[in-house]
C-alpha cells in the first residue's frame, strides 16, 4: 500500500512514517502541511492519505478542507483523517458524500498500533471508521425529533457499532449476541431510518449518516 | 500653588499683572466675537439643512451638518479652555459600533452644542463689539477737547456729541476717562462670567458624563473579555502545538515498542528512548505553558521578588526601587509581571540603554490603593509605539484592570513606561 502523510509536527511525521515502513507500508511522500495534498496524491500514484485537521498556516481545519477537496476531485479517495478532539462536524463534512472510505480518528489511536493499522487497511478497502469517542459524542446529541429516537437502545448499540465500521461477526461479539440478532437488528434499522435499497454496503453508510445529519 | 496655566486664564482678580489680564480678556472677548460671527455662519447652514430635511434632501446632510457644529464646538471648548487655563472635556460618546449617523447625531449632545452656539451669536457678538468699541470711543472722547482747543475760535469740535465750550469739552474728557475706567474693571470680569458660562454649555453635561463613563466601562471590560479570551486561544494552541502532540508521540512510540516486542522486528530500546526523549519534551512544554499563565516566581515568591528575578535576568544594570509597598491582587501582580517582563524586553532590544530603573509606588486615591510602576532606560529615546505590539499588549492588560498606561520616548532619550492601576479589581 502507497501511503501520503499530511502532519505538521515532526516527530509525529517521522515517527508515524517509521511505524507504517516497519509494516510493509510505503510511505511514498510526508508532507508538513495540506498545501497542494491532492496533487502529491496524484505524483505519487498513492492508494492513501493519512491527514491531520489542524496545520498551518492558520491551524484550524486545513488539514481537513485539503482533505474534502482531494475527494471532490477524487470521489472515494481512502481518506484517514487525525483529530485533535472530537469535532463531529468534521465526521459530517467527511462523510456527507457518502463514498465510504473515510475515517476519522483521534491523534491519540495511533498508540493503540495494531487496531491503527487494522484502521488504514479496513479504510483502504472502502470501509467508514468513526473514533469511538466520535460517535459517542453524535449519539448523546441525538434529538428526540430524530429519527434516531424510533430505535431500540439495543438497536443504536448496533448502529453505534456499525458506525465504527464493525463487520455484524464483530458486533455480535461485542455485545454478547448471535450475528442472525445483529442481521435483525440492522433490518429494523434500516427500516425505521427509512433505507429501503438493498444495495447492502451503501446502506450502512446511509444509516451512519442519518446519524450525522440528525446531530 | 498655582500651574501656569491658572496664570493664563482670563479676569482673575489676584492676577500679578493687571494689563496683561486686561489684554488677555479683551483678546478673548474680541475671539468670542468672532466666533459668534463664525457661529452666524454655522447657524445659517443648520438652518439650511432643517428647512431641506423637510423635504427629504436635508437629511443627506445632516451628518456634514453635525459634523459643522461639533468641529465649531472644538474650537469653542478650545479657545474657552485656553481661557480659562483648564481642559474642556468633550462631551460626544465614542461611535458605538455599527451605530449609524443619525445615532451618532442623537447622543443627547445637540440641545447643549446648539445653546453654545446661539449664547455665542447673541452675547459673544454684542461683547466683542464693546470690548472694541468702549476704548476706541473711549479715547476719541478723551482726544476730543484737544481738538477743539485746537481748532480756530468759535467752531465746534463734532464726534459723537458736539463741544462748544469749555463745560463741554472738560465732560467729553471725564466720559472719556469714564469709559476707559469702566473697561479696565469690566472687561477682565466679563470675560470671567462669559468664559464660564460658555464652560458649562460645552463641558459634557451630567447625564453626558454618566454616559461616557458608562461607555469606557463597558470598553474596559470588552477589552477584558478580549484579552481573555486572546489569553485562552494563546493556551490552547500551546497546549495542542505542544503538549498534546508531544503525548501523542508518546503514546505512538509505546505503542510502536509493543509492536516491535510482538514482531520481534526492530530497535525497542531506540524506541523506546524516543518515547522518553518525547515525554521529556511534553513536561517541558508543560513547564512553559504553566509559567506563561501565571509565572510560579509570582505564585511562591510574590510581586516584589519576582519583578526582582526580571530586573535579575537583564544584560544591563537594572535596579528595582520600591516604595511603601501595599498589598495587590494576584490578576494585577499577573498584569504587572507580564508587563514589566515586554517593556523590560522592549528595553533590551531596541533602546541602546546601558541601565534600566524599574520603580514600582503605591498611593492611595480616594481611599484606594493604586500601584504605579514606572520602567525607565537611559536609551536613545525616539521609540514608536505604533511599531511593535510589545506596548499595545501592555495597555490592553493595564486596562482590563482599569488602569493607564503613559508612554513617553522624546529623541535623546529617556524612555520610560508608567503604569498605573487599582491594586484590588
Amino acid at each position: 500500500m502507497r501511503v501520503v502523510i499530511a502532519e505538521d509536527d515532526t516527530l509525529l511525521r517521522e515517527g508515524l512514517a517509521a511505524l507504517l515502513a516497519a509494516e510493509g507500508i510505503d510511505v511514498v511522500a510526508a508532507r508538513p502541511d495540506a498545501e497542494g495534498l491532492h496533487e502529491t496524491i496524484e505524483e505519487s500514484a498513492a492508494d492513501l492519505a493519512i491527514v491531520d485537521v489542524r496545520m498551518p498556516p492558520t491551524y484550524t481545519d486545513e488539514g481537513l478542507r485539503a482533505a474534502m477537496q482531494v475527494r471532490a476531485l477524487r470521489p472515494g479517495f481512502p481518506m484517514l483523517v487525525l483529530s485533535a478532539h472530537v469535532e463531529t462536524k468534521y465526521a459530517g463534512d467527511l462523510l456527507a458524500d457518502g463514498a465510504g472510505a473515510v475515517g476519522y480518528l483521534l491523534k491519540e489511536r495511533v498508540g493503540a498500533v495494531e487496531d491503527f493499522l487494522r484502521t488504514i487497511d479496513r479504510v483502504a478497502r472502502g470501509e467508514t471508521v468513526l473514533d469511538p469517542e466520535v460517535v459517542t459524542t453524535l449519539m448523546r446529541r441525538t434529538r428526540v425529533s430524530s429519527p434516531l429516537a424510533a430505535l431500540t437502545a439495543r438497536e443504536r448499540d448496533v448502529l453505534q457499532l456499525m458506525a465504527q465500521g464493525h463487520r455484524n461477526a464483530d458486533i455480535a461479539a461485542e455485545l454478547h449476541v448471535t450475528e442472525a440478532a445483529i442481521h435483525k437488528h440492522i433490518r429494523n434499522i434500516f427500516t425505521k431510518l427509512g433505507l429501503l435499497t438493498d444495495e447492502a454496503g451503501h446502506r450502512r453508510v446511509l444509516a451512519v449518516l442519518t446519524y450525522l445529519r440528525e446531530q | 500653588m498655582s500651574s501656569p496655566e491658572d496664570a493664563g486664564s482670563v479676569g482673575r482678580p489676584h492676577d500679578a499683572k493687571p494689563l496683561r489680564r486686561l489684554a488677555r480678556s479683551a483678546r478673548y472677548l474680541l475671539g468670542g466675537g468672532l466666533a459668534g460671527l463664525h457661529g452666524l455662519l454655522v447657524l445659517a447652514f443648520l438652518v439650511l439643512v432643517a428647512a431641506l430635511s423637510l423635504v427629504g434632501v436635508g437629511l443627506l446632510l445632516a451628518g456634514t451638518a453635525s459634523g459643522l457644529l461639533r468641529r465649531w464646538c472644538g474650537a469653542e471648548r478650545g479657545r474657552v479652555g485656553r481661557a480659562l487655563g483648564r481642559r474642556i472635556g468633550s462631551p460626544y460618546l465614542p461611535p458605538a459600533p455599527g451605530a449609524g449617523p443619525a445615532r451618532r447625531i442623537a447622543d443627547g449632545t445637540l440641545p447643549r452644542d446648539l445653546a453654545a452656539l446661539l449664547q455665542r451669536i447673541v452675547v459673544g457678538i454684542p461683547l466683542g463689539a464693546v470690548s472694541i468699541l468702549v476704548p476706541v470711543l473711549s479715547v476719541q472722547a478723551l482726544a476730543l477737547p484737544a481738538y477743539w482747543w485746537a481748532m480756530p475760535d468759535g467752531k465746534p469740535a463734532e464726534q459723537f456729541f458736539v463741544i462748544t465750550s469749555w463745560w463741554l469739552a472738560a465732560a467729553s474728557g471725564l466720559i472719556g476717562l469714564a469709559g476707559l475706567a469702566a473697561w479696565w474693571f469690566a472687561v477682565p470680569a466679563v470675560a470671567a462670567a462669559d468664559a464660564k458660562l460658555l464652560e458649562r454649555l460645552l463641558a459634557p453635561g451630567r447625564d453626558q458624563e454618566l454616559r461616557l463613563r458608562a461607555r469606557m466601562e463597558e470598553q474596559r471590560r470588552r477589552s477584558a473579555v478580549d484579552l481573555h479570551s486572546a489569553e485562552l486561544r494563546r493556551i490552547e494552541r500551546d497546549l495542542h502545538d505542544a503538549a498534546q502532540n508531544r503525548l501523542v508521540a508518546v503514546s505512538m512510540f509505546i505503542g510502536t515498542a509493543q509492536r516491535q516486542l510482538t514482531t520481534g522486528k526492530g530497535d525497542i530500546a531506540t524506541t523506546l528512548a524516543k518515547a522518553q526523549d518525547a515525554s521529556r519534551d511534553a513536561l517541558a512544554e508543560m513547564r512553559r505553558i504553566i509559567r506563561g499563565v501565571y509565572p510560579p516566581a509570582l505564585a511562591e515568591e510574590g510581586l516584589v521578588p519576582a519583578l526582582g528575578m526580571l530586573a535579575d535576568r537583564m544584560q544591563i544594570p537594572t535596579r528595582l526601587h520600591i516604595e511603601a509597598p501595599a498589598p495587590t491582587a494576584a490578576s494585577v501582580d499577573a498584569a504587572l509581571y507580564f508587563s514589566v517582563a515586554e517593556a523590560l524586553t522592549n528595553v533590551a532590544k531596541h533602546s541602546g540603554a546601558t541601565t534600566c530603573d524599574i520603580h514600582l509606588t503605591w498611593t492611595e486615591d480616594h481611599g484606594d490603593m493604586r500601584v504605579i510602576t514606572t520602567v525607565t532606560d537611559n536609551g536613545h529615546g525616539g521609540a514608536e509605539p505604533a511599531k511593535g505590539t510589545g506596548l499595545s499588549g501592555i495597555e490592553s492588560r493595564i486596562e482590563a484592570l482599569g488602569g493607564t498606561v503613559a508612554f513617553t520616548s522624546p529623541p535623546g532619550g529617556p524612555t520610560a513606561v508608567r503604569m498605573e492601576l487599582p491594586c484590588e479589581s
